[in-house]
């Protein structure tokens, strides 16, 4: 049982959680869904409450777990996994059977280091289940994981919650996942709950505007294909390391206004590719032939932005020395409107924004200084279907507006055919 | 109480300025009757052995050796982090040059240094200065060296790369700042270290001329008077102490604060 009480948390001025009251009983299932940046994550945080800034009255009894999404940094590299799992002491039988159970019996003696990111999130799932929670806060815990490891996690997820009557408060972008599973929706827009019901009605009728949002897919319509001149040309490019090709005997031409996509599994050489054409590396045998002007998004947003400049700096970054501050200053604003963030922010940092931001800022980063093409690389595997699909109509809609040539790699085949006009498959 | 440290630190850079404008007689004067005098008005804490006041000897110091600090971590700095930011780069055979030359440098130890230093040129505060800075290049560059190295891989260098900014802008705009309290903290401790590598050097005569007094050359004083007057060595001790362990705190201070 659970109550939480006029829940408000304020860093730096600014209010990511404003008035949150509600309460969960035994066996409750919740579910938590609201757009990227709404406050999700926030909202477990200020539960558990570890910096004590949050405001509010919150009331339990029992256990509290927290399953974070980043399984890697939640579980510390120096023990082994069935050490952490018992924390040492614990009961080694119950620890070894949930390993069993998550299908981890080779890795207990591994480190976290060592083992995949599926196998990653289920060792940090059996480390909160063998403390035995009564309430359990789950945050995105399947948002980066396959098929087959989230199945595994969601099943033994709610096998325990039937097991032992415990709360589950599930963050989530997934709304097939969280309509199959959940029986109550909590949507959070903007800090506060917009929506406490039941997870039928929810899905039925949703009962504010931003709710129907939620629930429908963006459709993507193809872009007309009016191609322009020819940017890029690559012709029977060989490229590897140490004369070993990892890419033989590939061609094909990028024009204006095209977008070009890239499938294959990850590891084929997509990146290796990106880098022939960035310049980075010479190849082996063939030509490419490249515009200067070229742009690149990366898969890991957070990670292509520095975080110790502010927005303002980084999206200008393309610019050059060609334009004044203020011109600067206007033309990043401007594009940040296009990828919808708000103006008021450029003086943020990185670290401030959710990932699917993060994105956002990258694209508008890549689309500031009008390039002739531009490399996307895996850019929406890191993000939930949600994001994805925000993420794949700003490209296309930027990509009309500028007339922009875009090479788009990904192992995602459904995400490829919804914007590309030609498909290239290695 | 608990942040007693930073006082020190201040203390300390105050004391270096005032030992700055301190006209010579204050430290070099010898009060003939009063040789090896206890605690009095006249000589806060007392003289030494020729009749010097210890007091603003060790304010004189304390100049000498904040400078001989603060210029040897700049030398080394300068070359020790551009030659490190420069290599980092690119995985060049000049990595291997380098890499290996700074390895020699730092094998070769910095009383040794001083000494073919001092053979040649005599002892003079700017030997010291040398002498300490080069001991310092290798720690700089291991330091800053690996640091930066995952910072020219990370993806908001190849999309600067990307649009254009050459590999100076790139130092400064991206790769400093993202490793610029790794320098603070290291700067840090450096300038503990050197307080103490002055201390050796001065104990050793290698580290100013007999005119100016540092805590090294104080600590040799006391050696010589030692069965007189013991007392002496109290005072510079102390500072000396006092000071390495602030910095060294104030270091651990600020590479905390980052690593939040």
């Amino acid at each position: 049982m659970i109550t939480v009480d006029n829940l408000s948390l304020c860093i730096n001025n600014k209010q990511l959680l404003k008035d949150i009251s509600f309460s969960a009983n035994k066996g409750d299932i919740i579910g938590v869904v609201g757009y990227s940046g709404s406050g999700k994550t926030s909202l477990l945080k200020s539960i558990v409450n570890i910096d004590k800034k949050a405001t509010g009255k919150i009331e339990y009894s029992g256990k509290l777990g927290f399953l974070y999404q980043n399984a890697k940094n939640s579980i510390a590299p120096n023990y082994k996994i069935i050490t952490q799992v018992c924390d040492g002491v614990g009961k080694l039988k119950l620890a070894k059977k949930l390993l069993g159970k998550l299908g981890l019996d080779d890795y207990k003696k591994s480190y976290v280091d060592l083992i995949s990111g599926g196998q990653q999130m289920r060792a940090s799932l059996a480390i909160n289940l063998h403390r035995e929670p009564n309430i359990l806060l789950l945050d995105e815990p399947t948002a980066n994981l396959d098929e087959k490891n989230t199945q595994l996690v969601v099943k033994e997820l709610l096998s325990y919650a039937q097991k032992t009557d415990c709360i589950l408060i599930w963050v989530s972008h997934d709304m097939k996942l969280m309509e199959k599973i959940t029986n109550k929706i909590i949507h959070i827009n903007n800090g506060t709950i917009s929506e406490y019901t039941d997870t039928k009605r929810f899905f039925k009728s949703p009962s504010t505007k931003q709710g129907k949002d939620l629930l429908q897919p963006i459709p993507i319509k193809k872009n007309k294909n009016k191609t322009g001149d020819i940017i890029t040309t690559l012709k029977n490019v060989a490229l590897g390391y140490n004369n070993k090709p990892v890419i033989k005997d590939l061609s094909f031409n990028v024009s204006l206004g095209e977008c070009v996509g890239l499938f294959g599994e990850s590891g084929i050489g997509k990146s290796t590719i990106f880098r022939g054409i960035m310049g980075q590396l010479n190849p082996i045998s063939g030509t490419i032939k490249k515009s200067d002007n070229i742009q690149m998004i990366f898969q890991d947003a957070r990670g292509a932005l520095n975080p110790k400049l502010t927005i303002l700096d980084i999206v200008s970054e393309p610019l050059g020395n060609k334009y004044s501050a203020e011109e600067k200053k206007q033309k990043v604003i401007k594009i940040l409107n296009k990828v919808g963030i708000d103006e008021s922010r450029i003086f943020d940092k990185p670290n401030q924004f959710a990932g699917g931001e993060c994105q956002r800022i990258s694209i508008g980063r890549a689309f500031i200084s009008n390039p002739d093409l531009i490399l996307a690389d895996e850019i929406t595997s890191a993000l939930d279907s949600y994001n994805k699909n925000m993420i794949l109509k700003l490209i296309y809609d930027l990509q009309a507006k500028f007339n922009t040539a875009i090479i788009f790699a990904s192992h995602d085949y459904e995400a490829i055919q919804s914007i590309s006009h030609k498909v290239i498959k290695l | 109480m608990h942040k007693i440290y930073k006082y020190i630190i201040i203390m300390f850079f105050i004391s270096m300025l005032v030992g700055a404008l301190l006209p010579s007689q204050y430290y070099n004067d010898m009060d003939m009757l009063n040789r090896s005098a206890s605690v009095s008005v006249n000589h806060l804490f007392g003289t030494d052995f020729l009749g010097r006041d210890i007091f603003f000897r060790m304010i004189r110091g304390s100049y000498n050796v904040g400078i001989i600090g603060i210029s040897s971590i700049l030398i080394s700095l300068l070359i020790g982090g551009f030659l490190a930011l420069l290599m980092s780069r690119k995985k060049t055979n000049w990595r291997y040059v380098v890499s290996g030359g700074i390895d020699i440098l730092f094998v070769f130890p910095k009383v040794l240094v001083a000494l073919i230093l001092v053979a040649i040129f005599g002892p003079s505060i700017q030997i010291a200065i040398i002498s300490i800075g080069i001991f310092f290049i290798p720690v700089f560059y291991r330091v800053i060296y690996l640091s930066s190295r995952s910072v020219w891989q990370s993806d908001f260098v190849a999309s600067a790369r990307l649009s254009g900014l050459s590999k100076y802008q790139i130092m400064f705009v991206h790769i400093i700042p993202n490793i610029y309290h790794i320098i603070l903290a290291q700067c840090t401790i450096q300038f503990a270290i050197a307080i103490v590598s002055e201390a050796g050097l001065g104990y050793l005569g290698l580290s100013v001329d007999s005119s100016e007094p540092t805590w090294g050359s104080m600590m040799l004083d006391v050696q010589n008077s030692w069965f007189i007057d013991p007392y002496f060595a109290i005072p510079v001790g102390v500072a000396m102490v006092l000071t390495t362990f602030s910095f060294i705190k104030y270091s651990e201070r600020i590479k905390n604060d980052n690593s939040r």
